[in-house]
């Protein structure tokens, strides 16, 4: 720009031109060289590491971590203050001792004080302790230094993936085992075999909840293929107890706990009373006698208590399904609600009471069957602007 | 310039250097009881202060058959420099070049695990996975041998919930996602200014990696000889850095 | 830590410099590595873009031995079983040179002499599989196996 102008302008300018142009490429080049000297002393004199390191240095990482512990400690003496505070006022007002004041008394006066309709429990008021409200925090996962304890920590999902390393490590374990046993020219014990038919893999879910981490869908199938090979392996019982860790057991043997055992009345007959059967609003008992011929009593009337053919269907349908027309009597007492209803619940307490007098196979069948589900399924009530619980006014455009 | 190629000389028991980047009042005192307690010495004025260099031979890394490569077709240009030839389309390594790569490498290792950073290996080829992460367990350090969600460095904070510290070191035991692109943390890396060691293939581009290693990224006795000298390399940092806390505890 | 995530743009080293000189980090809250790094440079800048290297011709490595190779290969005598778990076994390729230069010596006519070479190492006995165990894969003599072998770490600092 300067040069450019001195072109243009007469001879003497020239000169004091000229010169203020060797001022500031002069200037210029001083700063520039005091710039790279400053670049010099900052690089050139910083305090080695060994005198660095002896100043105790706590990382910024766990600085922030024991800034929000701290935080975290303070809030909750403060709720836990308050709680104390609350509970006393309300042992006062239920004119109770506040020192013996427990959870489920604060449980009851709250329902007492401020009786809720509200159809969600969750949404009702209540008053816990502050530990119950708040969840707990995660401890630091790191040290002083700011380095995790975990060494897959960086993954992510350290527990997950130390379940996917403990099993790859167990697996090699195994395969040289394998190989030594080979040398030996011996076979595996079949004695020893791990027997695996009474549990399940944890569900994803399980899973989650065990390692407290959440799994994607892929990582999930990824731990089935590794835990799958690894019990395929031949002497996969040597590490029994880490495969079992992650299996739940099967309850198969869920009719052979709750079964009753038959009573005797005076003639020796076998029978069985349930109580309780309900079907939308009716209620009633049922007692099956074995051996019978039949004999079907319902309020003190046979079958003929019912006068539309579904209902007596409905009735002598657990008993053809299991065979037992002919071999057992049925007396029931029933009330409420419609034929229907009733005739549903003598079938189900019909299904339920001849438990005690068919097989196990059978057993099987009748729960397939969905002979012995309740049906829990009640009146819907009608709704206001309406006719019923779902029937709309006929719609009229205009 | 002359002072630092000064520092490089081997050094010899008995002398001292001048410390250039240090302001420690220690280093004078030491240097007026020069007769009476062994010197202490900078390990940063040592050009081998951890010994690495006899951790291996040219022979060991050829056993462990770091010298193949891939075929020529897969080439990456900024390779070229390392390779010794290629055997009937299939290209090698120049050893010599690589021990020298490599030697660097386990330098700055051992400098790093005696400064208490962290070193965290990757690996993305699941045959090798479980040698990587047996190796970083056993020396202390960290591993991740599985799929990078995106942002674990560039976005931790909010990735592991709290402040969290970054590692020190990333040793990338290959630096392939897949056989076509590079894994992503070689660039986060980069982007937080944390310093890389990797192996590469004929196929990688070394250009992001402060430390690149030419040599076998796929055998897994190559894997296993890599893993064994960086270990070995980690713990005598290690080792020496218990020796600096103690005298200094 | 303040830092640029350009990655592309100069290196760490020289973007970790930029911020001391211009006071955007503190000397002390400098890298772990920076220190070690300005000690021990890379032997190439870890820059994003580079130039490429000059393209030359990659070398070819061949041998003498490979005219050999090539007579049995393209007859199929050259592949054999390899004991991979012994890094000392010969593959039969080598076996086949051997005899071959060793009957080439004799002075056996050049036709004949893959053949005969070929009938020859048929006919020799295994050298291998002598003992059931499996051959160590480590080179005993080799400085890391010694040293791995010793790993004592406490004693490996108290020469100095």
């Amino acid at each position: 720009m300067v040069f450019v102008f001195c072109f243009t302008v007469k001879h003497s300018i020239l000169a004091t031109r000229c010169s203020v142009r060797g001022k500031v490429l002069s200037n210029i080049f001083q700063y520039r060289t005091g710039s790279s000297r400053v670049t010099n002393n900052v690089t050139d004199n910083l305090t080695d590491w060994e005198t660095l390191s002896k100043k105790k240095k706590i990382s910024k990482a766990m600085k922030a971590y024991l800034e929000r512990a701290k935080e975290h400690d303070e809030f909750m003496k403060k709720q836990h203050f308050e709680f104390n505070v609350g509970k006393r006022h309300l042992a006062n007002m239920m004119g109770e001792d506040p020192e013996t004041f427990t959870q489920k008394d604060i449980d009851r006066a709250i329902e007492y004080l401020f009786p809720s309709g509200i159809y969600d429990p969750a949404a009702r008021p209540l008053m816990r302790s502050p530990e119950e409200v708040y969840p707990a925090r995660k401890a630091a996962e790191f040290d002083e230094a700011g380095r995790p304890h975990h060494f897959l920590f960086y993954t992510g999902k350290a527990s997950f993936f130390k379940v996917l390393y403990d099993a790859a490590e167990n697996i090699q374990e195994l395969q040289k085992f394998e190989d030594k046993v080979i040398r030996k020219k011996a076979s595996p014990d079949p004695n020893n075999s791990l027997k695996l038919e009474g549990s399940v893999w944890f569900t994803k879910e399980q899973l989650e909840k065990t390692l407290v981490e959440t799994i994607e869908d892929i990582e999930y199938t990824n731990f089935k293929n590794v835990m799958e090979r690894l019990v395929s392996l031949p002497y996969s019982y040597r590490c029994k107890d880490f495969i079992e860790q992650f299996r739940k057991p099967l309850t198969t043997q869920r009719f052979a706990l709750e079964i009753p055992k038959p009573n005797y009345d005076e003639d020796g007959r076998a029978f069985i009373t349930t109580y309780e059967c309900l079907r939308k609003k009716a209620r009633g008992d049922v007692t099956i006698k074995s051996p019978g011929t039949g004999n079907i009593s319902i309020n003190g009337k046979d079958i003929t208590y019912f006068e539309d053919i579904q209902s007596r269907e409905q009735v002598i349908f657990p008993l053809i399904f299991t065979g037992m027309q002919d071999r057992v009597d049925v007396v029931c007492n029933i009330e409420g609600g419609g034929p229907s209803g009733q005739a549903g619940a003598i079938r189900w307490g019909i299904a339920w009471s001849l438990r005690s007098f068919v097989e196990k196979d059978m057993l099987e069948k009748m729960q397939v069957a969905g002979l012995l589900t309740r049906d829990h399924r009640r009146r819907e009530r009608k709704k206001p602007g309406q006719p019923g619980a779902r029937k709309k006014p006929t719609w009229k455009k205009r | 310039m002359i002072s630092r190629s000064f520092n490089r000389h081997p050094l010899k028991l008995g002398f001292t250097f001048r410390r250039h980047n240090s302001t420690a009042p220690a280093q004078l005192q030491e240097t007026t009881s020069e007769d009476v307690t062994p010197l202490k010495i900078n390990p940063l004025e040592h050009p081998d202060y951890f010994q690495v260099h006899n951790l291996f031979t040219v022979k060991d890394l050829f056993d462990a058959r770091v010298h193949c490569g891939h075929k020529e077709g897969s080439l990456n240009d900024y390779m070229r420099p390392y390779l010794y030839g290629s055997r009937l389309g299939h290209l090698m390594f120049d050893l010599d070049i690589t021990a020298k790569h490599l030697r660097r490498a386990l330098n700055f290792t051992a400098h790093i695990a005696y400064r208490g950073g962290i070193i965290c290996f990757f690996n993305r080829n699941a045959l090798n996975c479980h040698t990587v992460e047996k190796t970083a367990k056993e020396c202390g350090e960290y591993a991740h041998t599985r799929f990078w969600r995106g942002g674990i460095f560039t976005n931790a904070n909010h990735q592991f919930g709290a402040v969290t510290r970054l590692p020190d070191l990333c040793i990338f035991l290959n630096t392939q996602n897949n056989i076509l692109n590079q894994h992503t943390a070689v660039r986060d890396s980069a982007k937080m200014l944390i310093p890389t060691i990797g192996i590469v293939d004929t196929n990688c581009n070394p250009n992001l990696i402060t430390y690149p290693v030419p040599g076998n990224d796929d055998t897994p006795v190559a894997i296993e000889l890599y893993c064994k000298l960086f270990k070995e390399a980690i713990l005598r940092g290690k080792a020496e850095r218990v020796k600096f806390l103690q005298e200094n505890a | 830590m303040a830092s640029s995530r350009l990655e592309r743009i100069g290196t760490i080293l020289t973007r970790v410099e930029g911020l001391l000189t211009k006071g955007g980090m503190k000397p002390d809250d400098r890298p772990l590595w920076f220190d070690v790094y300005r000690a021990f440079p890379p032997f190439a800048e870890p820059r994003v873009a580079k130039p490429k290297p000059e393209i030359k011709p990659i070398r070819q490595i061949l041998y003498q031995e490979d005219i050999i190779r090539a007579k049995f290969h393209s007859k199929g005598l050259g592949m054999g079983a390899v004991n991979i778990l012994n890094p000392n076994s010969e593959p039969q390729i080598k076996r086949l040179i051997k005899q071959y230069e060793k009957l080439k010596s004799e002075g056996v006519p050049d036709e004949e002499l893959v053949e005969k070479s070929a009938a020859m190492v048929a006919s020799e006995p295994r050298p291998e599989n002598k003992s059931s165990k499996i051959p160590k894969t480590d080179n005993p003599e080799s400085v890391t196996s010694k040293v791995l072998a010793e790993a004592d770490l406490k004693n490996i600092f108290s020469e100095k």
